[in-house]
């Protein structure tokens, strides 16, 4: 009886501290020891009695490619860094399943209306051009100016592999439409390198003077305030507006463990996870939370650019045949 | 004979299924400027990539030659032989290195303001990697041109009073001018088919190449249309290669060296003795400054022992098992390929047909086979075991027909040489093979080594196959240099450096050793 009653014991202790596993798959920046993936994970965790799996691709547009390479096979319950370039694309391929947040719109506060009952916003912000004072005394005031008389060394993303990039392409052809092949032969002759991913491109070129402007977020000047006390680093914002990013994630059809995904897209709302967002991923926050860091007070707000998504998807092939015949 | 076929056939069935035959598509596809951009620069950097790398490798072998009775000279030529099995994103790491914007130049010579430099990406940094790995090559080729030339003419040359110039112009150059085409062509179709160099230097679309371009169209875009089409394209380039004879001396009697005991006639004067020791100097700081530079980062700040992380083991022991696993396969399917080939000796066809077969891999870029099991694997291309399997598959295929070539040549003399035995003691033919297999172990012994060091640093295959779990070295060291962790780098790199190292090593001895031709 005493074994028995042990056994029980022990069986119900080691249930009742087995924690559900989720996987989640993002990309590197924001799992990185200063994004803000090892907080959350933490926050999550003890409070849902879970075990968050990140799984990290090198960049965020290849996140997609990832699962639908994988399809059946894939390990992942939520993908995390989706953004609206991407959106049409996750919504066909009828990988995601409905979350169970009710009104989102009334719980977020975005510059747009959400329209999309498989993806949860968790983040915004806006495409620019970054820039060192120190290294770019007359800065250009519209992508006009930027592709016609400034004078800098500029490194861009590949629009195959990285959002931003993808961000640029749109950007383009948003302003320029049908001429934009022609911008794009202009500006690609400043143009000194194309990197896979965003952080080969801020660090390696931007950060390490190999490049005067670096294709990056009106944001980004507020981690080096917040972190360096560094005033000169500074972004653009253009007259014709600059163009808008929101990230998404979403719930994997295939993924075992549904209701915990859901809690995870609920707590992705909550202020505990809202306000780890601006100091660590360097974005807008989606609902309204007071306490922004006082960094993000010296930044422009430009006005946003947002093409259909629906159109981004049917042209998005045509367009990077536009930008590599430009190059 | 069935598998080795379906093996070939399989990616191509791979291929097949997933191409749309879109005439409009194809049409399009290739009026496209951007496909004629891959074309012309894949064809360009080849091309200047050769012609500098054979001419500077003339004036190194010249001066290799007069000397070649030094010690040093010996160890020179072997460090010759080493590109050809270095793997190539080294040669990445150590441009970065000496030549970025951080790098030893710049830091020291003020390199970028000098020359107003904007950036090093690009055509540069693709030309200045092939030629740091290809100007080594040609110079062993070179060398083992002019180490051809009989004793006699130089003693004829020398008894004639024919001076310096007149030695060079009229009996080394002829040489050199015999290989110059057949040396030419094989950098040619190397750098052609350069994956990493470009991937990791080229800095963008504006600097890609087909062998990237069509990675980039797989893995980038998801679009296998478009990357099958440019497979298609650069077979089809490829087979004109071989049409025109540029694969004719790929890697054939590549190590085989012989050092034959002269005084060269003009070695002596002043001026040239002067100039040589400049120029052996200058070539050998420049082509062998990846390697110093590797082991120069690797020592200062390298070892770090924390360093050996899970990380750092799962790739070190996925790369230990994919090449080892390798050279075994490799050894063994060559050994039994070459019997059979040897037993069936009078039956011409069959032997010329598997001849053929064998040697038609080689126009096949590793990139369209890895792309063709990459689609008819599907799914399981993420569990482990086929992981594996395949990665060992595709390095096998490509290093069966330099196996067989080995094996052959020495399995048939040794079988004729002793049939007679054979026949008089009535020896069967599987005791007869057990009897003959110590006699080409050495053969043996070298095709493993030679199959292992080149599986260990490839890249190429590994790129449609690793992911943020499954790495090898060469990968793992790509990652880490793709986010600027150069201490890290500094480490991995100088580990992949030593091992191929060793393994070279072993092969270039291999070859010196128990030779009656080497004459001392």
């Amino acid at each position: 009886m005493k074994t028995i009653i042990i056994f029980l014991t022990t069986l119900f202790i080691s249930f009742s501290i087995y924690a559900e596993k989720l996987t989640i798959y993002t990309y590197d920046s924001f799992v990185s020891e200063w994004g803000p993936g090892p907080i959350i994970e933490k926050i999550f965790e003890e409070k849902h009695n879970a075990d968050i799996e990140f799984v990290a691709v090198e960049s965020a547009a290849t996140l997609l490619n990832k699962v639908i390479l994988e399809g059946d096979t894939s390990k992942a319950d939520i993908v995390l860094g989706l953004d609206m370039n991407l959106f049409d694309l996750a919504e066909q391929s009828e990988l995601f399943t409905t979350h169970n947040i009710n009104d989102i719109n009334n719980l977020i506060n975005l510059p747009l209306k959400w329209e999309s009952n498989k993806f949860v916003p968790y983040n915004y912000g806006y495409f620019s051009f970054v820039y060192n004072e120190a290294n770019l005394a007359t800065p250009p005031k519209s992508m006009d100016e930027l592709i016609n008389s400034t004078n800098a060394r500029i490194v861009i993303q590949d629009p195959r592999t990285s959002t931003p990039g993808l961000g640029l392409l749109t950007w383009m052809k948003a302003l320029y439409g049908d001429k934009a092949g022609d911008e794009w032969k202009k500006l690609n002759k400043k143009i000194i390198s194309v990197t896979k991913g965003w952080t080969d491109a801020y660090y390696n070129f931007f950060m390490a003077g190999e490049a005067d402007m670096v294709l990056s977020y009106t944001t980004s000047p507020a981690a080096h305030i917040m972190f360096e006390e560094r005033y000169d680093i500074l972004a653009t914002t253009f007259e014709e507006g600059n163009y808008i990013t929101i990230e998404f994630a979403g719930i994997l059809n295939n993924s075992q463990n549904k209701d915990l995904a859901n809690k995870f897209l609920n707590f992705m709302l909550s202020k505990e996870f809202q306000s780890v967002i601006p100091s660590t991923n360097i974005m807008y926050p989606v609902t309204n939370i007071k306490d922004l860091p006082e960094a993000f007070d010296k930044l422009d707000v430009p006005n946003f650019i947002q093409m259909d998504p629906k159109e981004i998807n049917k042209n998005k092939e045509k367009w990077i045949d536009e930008w590599l015949n430009a190059s | 004979m069935f598998i080795f076929g379906l093996i070939i056939l399989l990616p191509f069935i791979g291929i097949f299924s997933k191409i749309n035959f879109d005439l409009d598509n194809i049409y399009n596809f290739f009026q496209n400027s951007y496909t004629h951009r891959l074309i012309y620069f894949s064809l360009y950097q080849a091309f200047l990539s050769a012609l500098l790398s054979c001419f500077l490798a003339i004036p190194f072998a010249l001066a290799l030659n007069r000397h070649k009775n030094l010690k040093i000279i010996k160890f020179i030529i072997s460090l010759c032989g080493f590109c050809f099995v270095i793997p190539t994103i080294l040669i990445v790491f150590a441009v970065i290195k000496l030549f970025g914007n951080n790098g030893f130049y710049n830091s020291y010579f003020n390199l970028y303001e000098n020359f107003s430099i904007e950036t090093i990406f690009g055509i540069k940094a693709i030309l200045i990697a092939h030629i740091l790995l290809n100007t080594p090559f040609a110079t062993r080729l070179f060398f083992q041109s002019l180490n051809s030339i009989p004793l006699k003419y130089y003693e004829i040359s020398s008894s004639l009073n024919i001076t310096f110039f007149g030695n060079l112009l009229k009996l080394e150059m002829p040489y050199i001018r015999q290989n110059f085409f057949t040396v030419f062509s094989i950098i040619f179709s190397l750098c052609f088919l350069s994956f990493a160099i470009v991937m990791a230097l080229g800095g963008g679309p504006m600097y890609s190449t087909i062998e990237v371009a069509i990675y980039q169209y797989a893995l980038f875009e998801l679009n296998f249309n478009k990357a099958i089409l440019l497979s298609f394209l650069q077979i089809f380039i490829c087979l004109f290669f071989l049409f025109i004879g540029f694969y004719k001396l790929k890697g054939s009697n590549f190590f085989e060296i012989d050092q034959i005991n002269f005084i060269h006639p003009h070695k002596e004067y002043k001026a040239i003795k002067i100039i040589d020791f400049l120029t052996i100097v200058f070539f050998s700081i420049f082509l062998f400054s990846p390697i110093l530079s590797v082991i120069y980062h690797f020592i200062n700040n390298g070892i770090y022992l924390s360093l050996i992380n899970e990380k750092f083991l799962g790739s070190f022991f996925n790369s230990i098992i994919i090449s080892v696993t390798t050279g075994i396969i490799v050894c063994l399917s060559g050994f039994i390929i070459s019997s059979i080939l040897v037993i069936n000796y009078k039956n011409m066809i069959f032997q010329q047909s598997i001849f053929l077969i064998s040697s038609s891999i080689i126009i096949i870029s590793p990139i369209i086979f890895s792309l063709g099991y990459f689609i008819i694997l599907g799914e399981l291309r993420y569990v482990q075991f086929f992981k594996y399997f395949v990665i060992v598959l595709i390095n096998c295929l490509f290093l069966l027909p330099f196996s067989i070539l080995i094996l052959f040549n020495n399995l048939k003399n040794i079988f004729l040489n002793f049939e007679n035995f054979q026949q008089t003691f009535r020896i069967s033919i599987r005791n007869y093979f057990i009897i003959l297999l110590p006699m080409i172990k050495k053969n043996i012994i070298f095709v493993f080594a030679f199959s292992t060091v080149i599986t260990f640093g490839d890249f190429t295959i590994i790129a449609f196959f690793k992911d943020q779990n499954f790495d090898t070295l060469p990968s793992y060291l790509y990652k880490l240099i793709s986010v600027y962790k150069f201490n890290e780098a500094s480490f991995v790199a100088g580990v992949i450096l030593i091992l191929s190292m060793i393994i070279f090593l072993l092969i270039d001895n291999l070859n010196y050793q128990g030779k009656s031709a080497i004459k001392t």
